[in-house]
């Protein structure tokens, strides 16, 4: 019976480690970040709650086309916004 | 084939009874019988001449002491006995440890693996140190990190793909 117990336990944690592994991954980004980033994420996030439900669908759809563009056309953009910043 | 350069031939159906006759361990009726049938055929009796030739020149085997047989019993099972020893001796140092030594170490090797990764990951954090409080939302998954990192991007960016490229104006300027 013990035994039994503990090798469901083992197989319950074996089975878990994709999970958890899978949820420390945000963690893990996150903690890459430079202090710049996080702030401007976590500044980002304060006005993306603020948002209309509008806006909010809008830029999700912008953000999904932005995914889908080739990686060339992406680096493009990224470039020129962060130029358009510095002016 | 040696036995018959050496001995004559005798009748074959004295031969057994011949030996027996020799050393006498024949019944006294097989005695006589053969005594009878010895002074009426020569190669029979060449035969029992031979063997009172033959077997006496035989060496007999050397007495030996009783004191040797016990000094070779005694030296035969000390043989025997010591590399049995020396097989044996770190099989019984682990005998009682065997039942749980194997799972034991295997626990520990484990945990040991686990450790080392999650520190050498550098997710290991003191308990007493405060941690972030980051919104799951923010945290779920590489994506939405992306997203809220590159908001500022998103808002602007139907102004960044048109050719004149127009100046960058995020969502918060228009609110404020």
């Amino acid at each position: 019976m013990l035994k039994r117990t503990i090798g469901m336990i083992s197989l319950c944690c074996v089975l878990l480690l994709p999970v958890y592994g899978w949820g420390r991954d945000g963690g893990d980004n996150w903690r890459r970040l430079s202090p710049k980033d996080k702030e401007n994420v976590q500044r980002n996030y304060q006005r993306w709650q603020n948002l209309p439900q509008q806006d909010k669908e809008h830029l999700r759809q912008e953000w999904d086309r932005f995914k889908s563009l080739p990686p060339d056309q992406r680096d493009k953009l990224r470039r020129r916004y962060n130029e358009q910043r510095q002016r | 084939m040696a036995r018959n350069d050496i001995l004559p031939t005798a009748c074959k159906s004295f031969e057994e009874d011949l030996v027996l006759f020799y050393y006498g361990d024949d019944s006294a009726a097989d005695h006589r019988r053969v005594e009878v049938h010895l002074k009426e055929c020569a190669p029979c009796r060449g035969f029992v001449e031979d063997l009172r030739k033959l077997l006496p020149q035989m060496a007999k085997p050397k007495e030996l002491p009783p004191k040797f047989w016990d000094d070779y019993y005694a030296e035969t099972m000390a043989k025997l006995t010591v590399p049995q020893e020396r097989n044996n001796w770190w099989k019984d140092l682990f005998v009682p440890m065997r039942a749980w030594m194997l799972p034991a170490f295997g626990t520990a090797a484990v945990t040991a693996l686990a450790i080392g990764l999650v520190i050498g990951k550098g997710n290991w954090r003191p308990f007493s140190e405060p941690r972030e409080k980051i919104p799951q939302e923010i945290l779920a998954d590489t994506n939405q990190l992306e997203f809220f990192r590159s908001l500022d991007l998103i808002e602007s960016l139907s102004s960044l793909e048109s050719p004149d490229g127009t100046k960058v104006k995020p969502m918060s300027d228009h609110q404020s």
